[in-house]
């Protein structure tokens, strides 16, 4: 029997189980804070339809917020993805805000591993807003070997309130940045690069 | 939030006799990680009174009443972010006997038994590897900026992964059970609604002995700094208070369920096998001006003499024995250490815990051979009752939850005596001894704040999470002298680690979220 899968960019030989990390964090109580949930939220629904490897191959986590133990989750992958949303300004919008509008639905920033003296990377370690970079700093401290390919992904929301739903501009942002991850994913990650297969 | 500068007070009762003025700092509506410590001196420069003040108001109590009663175990848990589990399961058993069931299927006890000692296991390893550790391994007056678990991790890189290893498999003890790490759902009135599949079992199985062996490993390595150090640590005080905790029918320790103990502190047992549901009859909550957190205290022996301490150290003392055979060894060698006065003392809280970290261990170990965690039958049914009174040994110690709930099946009263309370006044205490070991003239120093903090830290008291915050628990501590119309010192710790030492009259709580 065949099966057939949505549309999809050519997917190259699967990486090993877990190769790949989406790590989001990110109260989904308050409005759109949730971002992060929800991107993985739809990241686990989508992979649904790609080949078995290929599923096993991406590995999801949300927390809440990230903690010392998040660390170790980074080990043994080769491309990590931190997802959390951002606010323009960090601070709620504010309606007459022409920067706001400006501001792009996602960022896409590549990170590389922390150098140097690692105590002053480690300072959001223990707030409630653990940085991307920390994390890393922790795990080479623990004496974890870093993945090679290391992305944060910045999706824009507007509004934070306990209880809020998600706002449109979040909704959008959201979309926009599903429709950009795949392609991106199979073409751009190093780990994806080689070889091709073709669906069904 | 409100501000006060400093003012002028008139003694009264409440107030050390030589209090002349005073700081406060106003409720905030929800003080995550705020404390307060104001020290008292007399004439001569000495250490009258320290005081931990607790300025948050939760108020759980009062807007649960007129909800429905099944909400309770999940509402309620929200009090907290480090020790839900405690109180999702406290709720659950006094609604067990407010459903009229007084025994649950075997699945349904044996989840929650597993979720329980999941949860003591990683709220132990939190409280020792990352707060603890990094004082008694790295030193007090280490770089603040170090006294944190990577700063351990930075010198003492496996034993600070086995900390994090061991916290993250308790936490995966409590999704397994209740759903999710934080805030889970599946303890409901009368037993569980989800069982372990058999997947689940085996993949937490194969790792508990790892898990055991660095607990067991923990346990060697306090007893090594008890040896080494053991004159130091005693500086910070011991206490000859009742100890209070359950126990189960045959006398030993039962973090679940079981009866009241409670113990002089020359180890006479002065009640024992006591019907937790009536623990109105045999607890007085008294209050202070000073703080949102009251005095509990047994009503039969009044004030002072009525004072108890809860927790790690007041479990191993109360109970005849542990029914696991490393944990209990270990418990021996704890109660003997230095003829028994360790298990007395402030810093002797860390052992303890650590003794009940690898007892979890051990019982988690245990339980997850038993393919009664996989049974289909989740909860029992009984004649509804009015009232139902929940008691549990949550990781700092007993707490107590008690519903009542009309005809209606909404709740008509709700009291909560959580187990940081219970040591309030052995807290403060502890306080004191600390300040006037360690205080030298009026110079306040960081090493002098770390010292206070220890203290606090040893009971690891939970104030809304206030000191799971990686020792960054901001602190304000004032030092007062008779006739000075202000603090004559002030050091203010914020929770960014820096310090502040104000210049003019102190402003308190700008920093507060």
């Amino acid at each position: 029997m065949t099966t057939q899968y949505p549309e999809r960019p050519l997917l190259p030989a699967p990486p090993p189980p877990g190769a790949i990390l989406i790590l989001a964090c990110g109260n989904d109580l308050r409005g759109d804070d949730a971002l992060g949930a929800r991107f993985v939220a739809e990241i686990e629904r989508q992979k649904q339809t790609l080949p078995p490897a290929w599923r096993d191959a991406i590995v999801t986590h949300w927390q809440l917020q990230w903690g010392p133990e998040t660390a170790l989750l980074l080990a043994n992958r080769h491309t990590v993805c931190f997802v959390d949303a951002y606010a323009p300004n960090g601070i709620e919008a504010s309606p007459h805000g022409a920067e706001r509008a400006a501001a792009p639905p996602f960022v896409v920033t590549r990170l590389g591993p922390p150098d140097g003296t690692l105590a002053p990377l480690l300072a959001s370690v223990g707030t409630h807003q653990v940085s991307p970079i920390a994390l890393l700093a922790a795990a080479r401290l623990l004496g974890l070997a870093l993945p090679a390919s290391l992305w944060q992904i910045a999706i824009r929301g507007e509004h934070f309130t306990l209880g809020a739903p998600l706002s449109a501009l979040a909704s959008r942002a959201l979309a926009e940045t599903l429709t950009w991850f795949w392609p991106w994913l199979v073409g751009e990650t190093p780990i994806c690069t080689n070889g091709t297969i073709t669906l069904n | 939030m409100t501000q006060h500068a400093p003012e002028a007070v008139s003694p009264r009762p409440s107030l050390p006799a030589n209090a002349t003025r005073r700081v406060a700092i106003d409720p905030l509506s929800r003080v995550e990680g705020h404390g307060k410590v104001t020290i008292w001196l007399d004439d001569d420069g000495q250490v009258v009174e320290a005081r931990l003040h607790i300025v948050e108001f939760r108020g759980f109590e009062a807007f649960i009443v007129g909800r429905p009663y099944w909400e309770a175990p999940v509402v309620v848990q929200r009090l907290c972010g480090i020790c839900p589990v405690s109180h999702h399961l406290a709720a659950a058993k006094a609604l067990d006997r407010l459903v009229g069931v007084t025994q649950l299927p075997p699945t349904a006890e044996k989840m929650r038994r597993l979720m329980h000692y999941g949860q003591v296991l990683q709220s132990h390893a939190l409280h020792f590897f990352y707060l603890a550790a990094p004082d008694l391994l790295l030193g007090f007056s280490a770089d603040p900026a170090q006294r944190n678990v990577f700063g351990l991790a930075a010198q003492k890189r496996e034993l600070a992964r086995q900390g994090i290893l061991v916290r993250q498999f308790g936490q995966e003890c409590i999704e397994a059970t209740a759903g999710k790490r934080i805030h889970g759902t599946s303890a409901v009135p009368g037993g569980i609604h989800k069982n372990l599949s058999r997947r689940e079992r085996m993949a937490l199985l194969s790792r508990a002995p790892e898990i055991r062996s660095w607990c067991e490993a923990a346990v060697a390595l306090i007893e090594r700094l008890f040896t080494e150090h053991a004159r130091f640590f005693a500086q910070f005080g011991s206490f000859q208070t009742k100890t209070f905790s359950l126990v189960a029918a045959d006398g030993s320790l039962d973090l679940y369920d079981g009866t009241i103990r409670v113990k002089e502190a020359n180890g006479a047992i002065l009640i024992d096998q006591f019907d937790p549901s009536a623990y109105d009859q045999l607890l007085v909550e008294a209050v202070r001006p000073w703080s949102y957190m009251k005095f509990p205290y047994l009503k039969a022996y009044g004030e002072p003499d009525g004072f108890y301490r809860v927790g790690p150290s007041a479990r191993l003392i109360n109970c005849d024995r542990l029914t696991t055979a490393r944990a209990e060894a270990a418990r021996q060698r704890f109660l003997t250490f230095d003829q028994g006065a360790v298990a007395h003392s402030t810093l002797g809280y860390h052992w303890a815990r650590l003794i009940e970290m690898l007892h979890c261990a051990e019982l988690i170990e245990a339980l997850l051979t038993d393919a009664d965690l996989e049974g289909g039958e989740l909860r029992a049914r009984g004649q509804r009752q009015h009232r139902g009174v929940g008691v549990i040994e949550a990781p700092r110690g007993t707490l107590i939850h008690h519903y009542e709930v009309g005809d209606d099946d909404l709740i008509t009263y709700c009291n909560l005596i959580v187990s940081t309370t219970h040591n309030n006044a052995v807290m403060n205490q502890a306080v004191t001894t600390a300040a006037k070991a360690f205080l030298s003239g009026v110079t306040i120093t960081e090493a002098l704040l770390n010292h206070i903090e220890v203290a606090v830290r040893a009971f690891d008291p939970c104030l809304s999470c206030a000191t799971h915050a990686l020792g960054q628990m901001p602190l304000v501590v004032s030092l007062h002298h008779k006739g000075s119309p202000s603090p004559i010192d002030q050091l203010i710790r914020h929770s960014d680690g820096t310090i502040e030492r104000p210049t003019a009259a102190p402003a308190l709580g700008t920093k507060g979220t």
